[in-house]
């Protein structure tokens, strides 16, 4: 399980972002792009502020590295800078930064998969561990309480996840995003997405039945 | 209560959780859900878990600021870079209504680094002639010159060497996701892209070596921004298309 995550200490400051200076709601988004269009940083700086705690959450739960998360942070809003002018605002502009952000993650993965040799996406799956394929009996009463200790818990266990199992549970099941638009996201077929979906579940509910 | 032995295995349940069954298919796994306690049990910690995951905050803060690293190079992007990339999002925006297929686009590219790799030339060309006249005038003027114990480095401005580094680091990670899938291009797709990638590394040189004989000239920097970027869009435009074949 990586040893370099943060949650303890981040579990603490997990609420809503303040914004750099004065409080622009999202009805502000279009005159603060215009503004960063037109160059000026210091309204970027608010998109930042507002932003940077859905982009590092996204990047920390799909990388499992706190200092790849930082890395790929950063190269979110740089690759937001720089396209700023395609950006329409006829999305929110959360949802365009979410999109970078999965981008970002998914490049630097390939990236990295290809420098490490290690297989890609679709082929987590064929390094099953033992007692992944346990039927659904045999991983009953696992039980989820809701208090601190446990979502940190959980949040272990999503961290230990093989990457590509962990990818489609992030997305799916913490971010919402359908296999539909996920496969669209990461080139994997649907029903490859499906199966990391009930392997990362079913690791996941062993790993917290421990 | 009756107990069905066959227990339908995790991956039915799943489906059934995510409502990707069938009414056919899912109607047998409700009814064996309504005898089996052990797999109700699992059924339910399933729920449980999915509820947990989707109620994770969603909003982490980074251990340490960001945003002043980031600041410098956003302000290093904004004196250098952000004017090609302001010219290539007017172009994307031109094109919303008719973008082109990625085929299409692909030769758009091609010519372009054609168009690139003249202007380069001629630009490049301008430049050395300049630098020879200014070399001819002051070789025509008699002065003193000093012995010096190294020839000094030509470098580029300070400036623009992190953002070629930026540059070459994503153009490196984008080159290797068009290395894995070259498999599902075309030949004619990878012939076109080799090319127009040669033209384009040709401009980049080019553009690159008259930088390094005037580092001042800011024709220049832009010049081989804009190269860069073509690059870039070349190699992000190739790897959408195979992702997509």
């Amino acid at each position: 399980m990586p040893t370099n995550l943060a949650w303890k200490h981040s579990t603490d400051s997990m609420t809503a972002v303040p914004p750099a200076n004065g409080s622009p709601e999202r009805d502000d988004d279009a005159r603060l792009i215009e503004r960063a269009k037109a160059g000026e940083v210091d309204a970027f700086e608010h998109v930042y502020r507002r932003e940077v705690g859905r982009v590092y959450a996204l990047c920390l739960r799909m990388t499992a590295d706190a200092a790849r998360a930082r890395e790929v942070t950063q190269s979110v809003f740089i690759r937001a800078w720089d396209r700023l002018g395609s950006f329409r605002g006829d999305s929110q502009l959360s949802s365009w930064l979410h999109r970078i952000a999965v981008n970002e993650v998914l490049v630097e993965a390939r990236s990295d998969r290809r420098r490490r040799a290690r297989v890609v996406l679709a082929d987590d799956q064929n390094d099953e561990e033992p007692g992944a394929q346990l039927d659904a009996p045999e991983i009953a009463g696992v039980t989820l309480p809701d208090d601190t200790e446990t979502r940190i818990d959980l949040e272990k266990a999503i961290a230990a996840l093989p990457p590509g199992a962990r990818t489609v549970f992030v997305l799916h099941d913490i971010e919402g995003y359908r296999h539909e638009e996920i496969s669209h996201m990461t080139g994997s077929a649907e029903g490859t997405l499906r199966a990391q979906l009930h392997r990362a579940r079913k690791l996941l509910m062993e790993a917290l039945s421990r | 209560m009756t107990e069905n032995r066959e227990h339908p295995n995790f991956e039915v349940l799943s489906d059934l959780f995510d409502g990707y069954l069938s009414e056919q298919d899912a109607a047998p796994v409700s009814e064996h859900l309504a005898v089996c306690g052990s797999c109700a049990a699992t059924y339910k910690a399933l729920g449980g878990l999915v509820a947990d995951a989707s109620g994770l905050p969603k909003s982490v803060l980074p251990p340490e600021d960001l945003w002043i690293d980031l600041r410098k190079s956003l302000e290093d992007r904004k004196e250098i870079v952000l004017p090609s990339s302001r010219i290539l999002a007017g172009d994307n925006a031109r094109s919303t209504t008719a973008r082109p297929s990625s085929g299409r686009m692909i030769a758009l590219l091609a010519v372009a680094a054609l168009v690139l790799i003249v202007l380069s030339s001629g630009v490049t060309a301008l430049v050395l002639r300049n630098s020879d006249n200014k070399r001819f005038t002051s070789n025509a003027t008699p002065t003193r010159v000093e012995p010096g114990p190294t020839i000094p480095r030509a470098v580029l401005p300070a400036g623009f060497r992190q953002t070629e580094n930026e540059f070459n680091r994503t153009i490196e990670e984008l080159q290797l996701a068009v290395d894995t899938q070259r498999g599902q291009l075309s030949p004619e797709t990878i012939r076109t892209v080799d090319r127009s990638l040669a033209v384009v590394d040709s401009a980049i040189t080019e553009a690159r070596a008259a930088l390094l004989a005037d580092p001042n000239n800011q024709m220049l920097v832009d010049l081989l921004s804009a190269s860069y970027q073509r690059k870039l869009d070349l190699l992000r435009r190739t790897s959408e298309l195979g992702s997509r074949t």
